[in-house]
């Protein structure tokens, strides 16, 4: 094979090493990679970081799975009618109170939700099929404003009922182990949101979680 | 009503999923219910490995289902059912990625990752990282041919792109990903296993 052949080959090649290793090429394909790798070192290098890659990829993780809504509460959600903008000014007295009896309801909910367990146990479809029962360990990961005083910082974590505290390694961002058993995710999306609603923070969002060791 | 199926209900090869979306086309809710039991956890777990938010994983997942809903009579056939949904989880990734990339890009920092650097986890953990610093259509692209296993042909069809650019793509992201690896303080064991290739 000529130089310029070889070099035309080693393109290609190159380029098709990420379905080589993911088992999508042909037979023919895959052969034609299989040998050019053989015999290559710069190829087989960048086989080498791909295969890093796909391993970090597909590695398995056990991530609870609770969809918020069902499929048809999705859909009930979609066919509501929108409210009319024109009515609107007609209707917001009444819109007003029924927001603020709604936000004591939601707030005395999430309160309520926080220091006592609710009754229901959730089972938890996991990445790995298995079925498991709540009473996890989250990891939220916050952030604190510049300003946000040491004081500050340490009420807020300790109000968040935060179990340990880590350091992430960076200024005012912090990793803490919350227990929440019997949380569905609506529960965990309004305590990330409660949290950030403080104005010391300036972010919060649960990033991964310890499962409970069976 | 459904049949019944194997695999606890859900629909196990392309022409039944076909089928479901044909239905799903004429407003066949029950339908809606099954590709939504199967494709949900899915789309979830594609969008968390990208976002590590359970918010934005589940939003996105919902969102996606409700484009598969109101399009499902655009689905044509070109393309295998699952093609096209990812195709629909790309384009609202790019976009969720895009609004948001300072915070996907910082969820998780060097200095977040453990140093043990002869375990495999931290490994990958690291790898992971690098992944997480490439441009969002790279990242997606990585996910659409690793993760979900697509040919090249079905990664251009999910994210309609010529073959061509798919290929780039997955070429630029391998270059800046081994730049990461070689300039980074990477674990001692990952920069091994380069080594001796």
């Amino acid at each position: 094979m000529t130089d310029r052949a070889n070099n035309l080959e080693h393109d290609e090649v190159q380029m098709q090493i990420p379905w080589y290793l993911n088992g999508t090429l042909s037979e023919t394909e895959a052969t034609r990679v299989r040998e050019h790798l053989e015999q290559c070192p710069d190829c087989r290098a960048d086989a080498a970081v791909h295969e890093s890659i796909q391993r970090a990829v597909v590695q398995d993780e056990a991530i609870p799975i609770v969809p918020s809504v069902s499929a048809a509460s999705l859909l009930d959600e979609l066919s509501s009618p929108a409210p009319r903008a024109s009515s609107w000014p007609r209707y917001r007295k009444y819109a007003v109170a029924a927001s603020l009896v709604l936000s004591v309801v939601v707030v005395t909910a999430v309160l309520t939700a926080r220091v006592s367990p609710v009754a229901k146990n959730h089972a938890f479809q996991t990445a790995t099929g298995e079925q498991t029962t709540t009473g996890i360990t989250y990891v939220l990961r916050i952030q604190f404003e510049d300003e946000a005083s040491p004081q500050a910082q340490a009420r807020i974590l300790g109000e968040l009922g935060a179990i340990e505290v880590k350091s992430s390694g960076q200024t005012d961002v912090y990793e803490i182990l919350i227990r929440m058993p019997n949380s569905s995710l609506g529960e965990l999306e309004t305590f990330a949101r409660d949290a950030q609603s403080r104005s010391e923070v300036r972010s919060a969002d649960f990033i991964a979680l310890q499962m409970p060791v069976r | 009503m459904t049949k019944p199926k194997d695999n606890d209900g859900l629909p196990t090869s392309n022409e039944e999923e076909a089928a479901l979306l044909r239905r799903i086309a004429e407003r066949h809710r029950p339908s809606f219910e099954e590709l939504f039991a199967s494709y949900h956890p899915r789309i979830f777990k594609f969008v968390f490995r990208l976002t590590r938010s359970y918010t934005a994983a589940d939003e996105l997942a919902n969102d996606v289902l409700l484009v598969v809903w109101k399009s499902a009579k655009d689905f044509r056939g070109e393309a295998k059912v699952s093609t096209w949904v990812f195709g629909i989880a790309y384009r609202q990734s790019l976009r969720y990625m895009r609004k948001k990339k300072l915070n996907v890009v910082a969820l998780l920092d060097q200095d977040a990752i453990a140093t043990d650097t002869n375990s495999e986890l931290e490994r990958q953990d690291w790898v992971r990282h690098g992944i997480q610093k490439l441009p969002p259509k790279q990242q997606l692209t990585v996910m659409l041919v690793y993760y979900l296993g697509l040919s090249c042909e079905e990664t251009a069809a999910a994210t309609n792109s010529p073959v061509s650019t798919v290929k780039t793509r997955m070429f630029h992201a391998r270059r800046k990903m081994k730049d990461f690896l070689a300039t980074s303080a990477e674990p001692a064991a990952l920069t091994e296993a380069n080594d001796n290739d």
